[in-house]
Parts: C-alpha cells; structure tokens; sequence
C-alpha cells in the first residue's frame, strides 16, 4: 500500500482515524528503512571483514610451503575459502537492504538514502562501562587480580546506580576476595594477586 | 551390558559427582530465577570451575546447571511476571494470572513437577536412542562426517535468528576465527601474528563468556535487563495429587514434544514450551481458562521446556553434533578433558557414558528437592538489585577466563569477544551461530581435508556414498524450509505493517 505524505495540513484535513493510520504506516516506514540502513553497515562491514581477511591477512599470516599440490594441504585454503564466503553472504546481504532502502525512497521521498542515517541513542552508562573494560585490563596486569576487581565491583556497582554505600563497600571487598581464595585452595590456580602476593600466599 | 552399567555406576557413585551435580542443579535453580541471566550464561560461569574436577562430576555440573536453569527461569516468570530464561515466557502467560489469583505456590509446584516429569521422560528417551544412533554412526568417514557437520551448521545458523543471512555471516565468523593457531595436517600457524598465545589457537571459554555472559552485563548499563519488580508473595497452599492427574496427559504430550523439538539441533526449549503449550489449549476441555491463569498450561509449557534437556543430549552423545548453545558447551568441556563425544566414546569409553546417564536420572530427582526447597527462598531473590548482582558477574568473568589457562591474554580474549558480543545484539545478529561453528568448525576443517585427501582432490568424494546423499538432501531442505519460512514471515510482517 501507497505511503501517504505526512504533512500536516493534509492530515489535518482528514478524520482522526485515518491521521491515526497514516502516522503508523510513517512509523513502520521509519521502521523499514531503519533497520535497512542498520543491514547495509552490516553488510559493508562483513565485506570489508572478508576482503581484509583474503587480501591482507592470509597472505601475510599463512606461510603455504611450495612443494603442495593437493589443495587440501595448503593450510591457507580454508581460511580463504571463509573469506570468499563471507564476502559473498555480506555483499547479498548489502544488496538487499539497498534495494529495500530505494523501494522505501521510492514510496516515500522523505525517505533518505543516507545510510548513516540511523537512531543513535546514546548512553553514558553504556559507553562507561564498555572504557572501563580497559582499564580493568591494564590494572589487573600491573597491580594483580584482587585489588583491580576491587576497584573495579565498585565503580561497576557505581555507575550501574547503586547507592547504598554499605552493600557497595561490602560486596567489592568480599566477593573478590572469596572468589580469590576459592580459585587459589580450591582450584589450584595461580591468581596473579601483585602487591597482595605475600599476604595472600604467605 | 550388566559389566558396563556397574562401571558406570562405580563412576557416578562418589561424593565428588553426587556434590557435582546437586550444585550444579542448585546453581542452575539459581541463577535461571533471576531476570536477565540465562541458562547458557550461568554454564559458561560455572565451565572454568570444573577444570579441576575429573571428566564425570564436571559434565554433571554443566548437565546439573542445564536442568536447574530450565525451571529457574519459570520462578521468576510466576512471580514477577519476567522470565528468568527465554524458554519461560511461555510459563509467564498462566503462571503469573494464578499467582495473581494468590496461587504462587500452586503454579510453583506445578512448574517444578512438569519440569521434573518432563526431563525424567526425556531422559529416558536419551538412554535408549543415543546408543543406538552412535551404532549407526560408527561407520562414518570422513565425508559422511564432513556432510553431517554442514547440516548441523545450516540448521543452526538459519533457526538461530529471524534472518537466514545474518546467522550464516555469524557461523562464518565464528569458523574464521576456528581456524587461528596451529594447522593440525602441515604444522604451519594461522593468524597468529608472532603471539605466542595465539599458535594454541583461541580457547572456548573465554569466547563462550565473552559472547554469552558480558553482554548480558553490559546490557545494565545500556538500558536493559533492569528488574526492580516486587515478587508476589507465596500462599500456604500445596498442590494436590488430582491436580496433577489431571494434566498427566499434557504432560506426557508436553515432554514427548520436547524430546522430538530436542532431537533436532538448533530448535531449543523455547519453540517446544510454545509448542506444547498451543497443543494443550487445543486439546483442552477448558481453551478459554489459557491465559488467565491455567495450570495445565503451566503445566505443558514447563514439560516441553524440560523435555528437550535430555534430548539434545542425544546428537551430542551419539554423534558429537551440539543440538545448541548449552550442548556446545557441553562438547567444549568434554574436549578440555581429553574426551571426544561420538560414536567412538562408545566404544571407548562407555562407562563414562552409563554414569552421565545414571547421573542425569538421578539429577531429575534432585532437580525435584531443591526445587521444593527452595520455593521459598528464591522468591525473594528474583527481586536481588541488579545493581548489586552483575558486577559481581563481570568479576567471576573475568576470574573463570584466566583460569583456562593461568594467562591474561585469554582476559582480553573475553573483553574482545564480550564486546563484538554487544555489537552483534545491539545489530540483531544471533550468537549462537557463532558459538556453535567455533566449535564444529576445527571439526569441519579436518574432515574436509582428510576427506579430499582421500580422494585425492576429487570433490566427488563427498558425494560418493548414500549417507552423504541423505545429509547433502537434509542440508537442502534445511534452507528451503528456513528460506521459506523467512519469507513468509517477512511478507507477514511487511503485510501487518502497512495495514
């Protein structure tokens, strides 16, 4: 069904129910185009992720010896074969979301072709919490397992709202630890533990 | 026969896998109840814990939190209206109307007697096929291996999402990185970058905890998974022994549809739970009391959930196909004790087998007990503050992927992989896929080349006996159901937009 324009004054002009229709059928349209945009990086994404693999990556990584002649020998052969694939299944699925994008255009003229032109919400907590992992990382590295998962329950605790300082205080200092002392005697697994390595290990 | 169940008893029986398994059940129980953590979460949790069991009592942890988590997840569901797994929210549409009616309890046990009917059943139906079908899978080479393993992965990536493209590229990526390290036929390292830690290739569990635990954990933070519902509170009234005669026929269909969705790798508890429940209300002498608070759909619902447990146990066992996420899981521990599960395990080492199926029997009763127990208890903690609870996750990740392998590196591993996890729920690409080609894909590989070796470079091998026909016309019809089905969804969904 023909997707009628939205402008005001038109709608305006027609009974509630139909103004009701039109503005579903313009959030279903906004719907469509959006997850075709959403598609298409995808798409592009996966093509550039197997172009970059057959092209860069496997000449520079796989060492295939000289003396093969049986194609399932070569250690290279595989790895390319995924690649070729992925190509292909990315550039079906960009075509496609393209052309769902254009019939949307084409109904619509509002529309637009920009694919980048997709809902952003954006969350500071989200994005926080992603950076933080990071550090976490680095920390655990230089100053051991205990005293970085700490620091870091607690701002994780932080940031997801919690605000009773006595759980906070509580559940950052004990659950690193027993889980510490669990993997240590029980598991038998060396924790990295950094400064805490005498008190901890004796 | 007789010889083989007394080894397999003399396995099971010991405090370390009886231990094993009632706290994997405990722990399933658990962690299946709270919102927002799921059954295949609480597995890759709990895999890094079971490095230092031996084989039996570290597969009945994984099997004991499997069973736990599928009535979990129906808790919550009762009680706080929101599913503590995806296979519960079919328990959720009667479950919470009764608890409304201040019925908790009586939907509670309900739940928990068709979770336990309907694993017990399914059970059986494991122990009496897996056999069989490794029998018939012994004679396998190479090709018919090679054309089983690309139907399990056709049938997985395009049931795993609603798009058939978007769950292949996932499979793909997932047999890219499959192939990082050390190649098995030549000895010469792939993708490997003069990273030490790389020539060993990429371990399971810090990819499993990436995809599947830290995006759950990070989803908190992005806006999702935040449960702060006051549960309903439990009467005093017990279900009786006329109620649950009353549903003995649902519960039989129940489980019997979920042992046969079970079977078929890439379907899940999910599809089964809506399954038998849409047939109990289409059998029902009362349709019209489904969806205000039933318990016989409670009932249906809760044994074609359980009823597929055991079932895809059955690929996994008989053959070494994951039926799903939670098999794979299964297999990846299997195969970090030395073991690999098919029709050779049998043969080898069939005592180890009889004690997991002793052990999953006897798990269904203990499923039963802790249940029982622990009504109570677990409706307080579907309402624990998310704020307090997935820190602590993010922790025991990060603690459960250094202790694969003592390293670091396998940390960043799981941060990686946690994030391209985030990407591809925040882009709706499935992750199991992903998941489950990681792990068939060395699999795939070495069949492939061992295959075209033994043909020496002719493709015709794979085409050369009747089993390979059989999988390669499986494989076909596996698309074409899945293309068609894709397409009449969309068209459906196109349809509904526009009118």
């Amino acid at each position: 069904m023909k997707v009628e324009p939205t402008d005001d004054s038109y709608n305006k002009a027609k009974p509630p129910i139909y103004r009701k229709r039109v503005e579903v059928e313009t959030i279903n349209t906004n719907k469509l185009s959006s997850e075709a945009r959403r598609e298409i990086i995808i798409g592009g994404a996966f093509v550039l992720l197997g172009t970059t693999t057959l092209f860069v990556l496997v000449p520079r990584s796989i060492k295939v010896p000289e003396n093969i002649h049986n194609i399932a020998l070569s250690p290279a052969m595989w790895p390319k074969a995924i690649s070729i694939f992925i190509i292909l299944l990315g550039t079906f699925v960009l075509a496609n979301s393209f052309i769902e994008l254009w019939r949307q255009h084409k109904k619509s003229s509002k529309i637009s072709l920009n694919i980048f032109k997709i809902n952003k919400h954006f969350s500071w907590r989200g994005s926080l919490a992603v950076a933080m992992l990071l550090p976490y990382y680095f920390t655990t590295n230089h100053f051991g397992m205990l005293l970085s998962s700490v620091l870091a329950i607690f701002i994780y605790m932080l940031i997801a709202g919690e605000k009773n300082i006595i759980a906070l205080i509580l559940m950052s200092l004990a659950f690193p630890t027993l889980l510490t002392l669990f993997f240590i005697h029980a598991a038998g697994v060396t924790i990295p533990l950094g400064p805490l390595e005498l008190l901890i290990r004796g | 026969m007789l010889e083989n169940i007394y080894d397999g008893a003399m396995l099971f029986f010991n405090l370390y896998s009886i231990t094993a398994l009632a706290t994997g059940v405990i722990i399933g129980v658990f962690i299946g109840a709270i919102p927002g953590m799921s059954t295949v979460m609480a597995v890759a949790i709990v895999l890094p814990f079971t490095f230092a069991l031996p084989p039996v009592p570290a597969i009945l942890l994984l099997l004991g939190v499997y069973k736990g988590g599928l009535y979990g997840g129906s808790i919550s569901a009762i009680l706080i209206n929101t599913p503590g797994t995806p296979s519960a929210s079919c328990t959720m549409i009667d479950g919470y109307p009764l608890a409304q009616q201040g019925k908790a309890r009586h939907a509670l046990e309900m739940a928990l007697y068709a979770s336990c009917f309907g694993d017990i059943v399914s059970n059986i139906f494991l122990i009496a096929l897996a056999a069989w079908l490794a029998s018939f899978a012994l004679g396998f080479g190479a090709p018919e291996l090679f054309t089983l393993v690309v139907f399990s992965l056709t049938i997985v990536a395009s049931v795993a999402g609603d798009k058939i493209s978007k769950g292949m590229l996932s499979a793909a990526l997932g047999l890219l990185l499959a192939t990082v390290g050390t190649d098995l036929i030549i000895g010469s390292t792939r993708f490997v970058f003069d990273v030490t830690e790389l020539r060993a290739g990429i371990s399971l569990v810090p990819v499993l905890i990436g995809l599947f635990a830290l995006p759950e954990v990070l989803k908190i933070y992005f806006g999702g998974n935040n449960s702060s519902a006051v549960p309903i509170k439990l009467d005093d009234k017990h279900i009786k022994l006329s109620d649950i005669k009353s549903v003995l026929k649902t519960l039989f269909r129940g489980s019997f549809i979920g042992v046969f969705l079970g079977i078929i790798p890439g379907l899940g508890a999910t599809p089964a739970a809506f399954l038998s429940y849409s047939e109990a209300r289409r059998n029902s002498k009362d349709p019209d009391s489904f969806g205000k608070g039933s318990l016989e759909g409670v009932a249906a619902s809760e044994a074609g959930n359980s009823g597929v447990a055991g079932a895809t146990m059955i690929p996994l066992l008989a053959l070494g196909i994951p039926g799903d996420v939670i098999t794979a899981v299964v297999l990846g521990a299997f195969m970090i004790h030395g073991l690999q599960p098919g029709p050779l395990m049998f043969q080898n080492n069939i005592d180890l087998i009889y004690a997991i199926f002793i052990g999953i029997m006897i798990g269904s009763v203990i499923l039963f007990f802790v249940g029982k127990a622990a009504i109570p208890i677990l409706g307080k903690l579907v309402s624990m503050r998310s704020s307090l609870l997935f820190p602590a996750v993010l922790v025991l990740c990060v603690y459960g992927s250094y202790a694969v392998n003592n390293s670091l590196f396998d940390v960043a591993i799981m941060f990686t992989m946690g994030i391209v996890g985030m990407v591809f729920v925040k882009a709706n690409i499935p992750l199991a896929p992903l998941l489950i080609a990681f792990v068939l894909g060395p699999l795939l590989e070495n069949n492939f080349r061992q295959a075209m070796l033994m043909g020496q470079g002719d493709f015709s091998i794979f085409f050369s006996g009747p089993i390979t026909w059989v999988f390669w016309t499986l494989t076909a019809l596996s698309l074409l159901s899945t293309i068609r089905g894709n397409y009449r969804k969309r068209k459906a969904w196109k349809k509904e937009s526009v009118s």
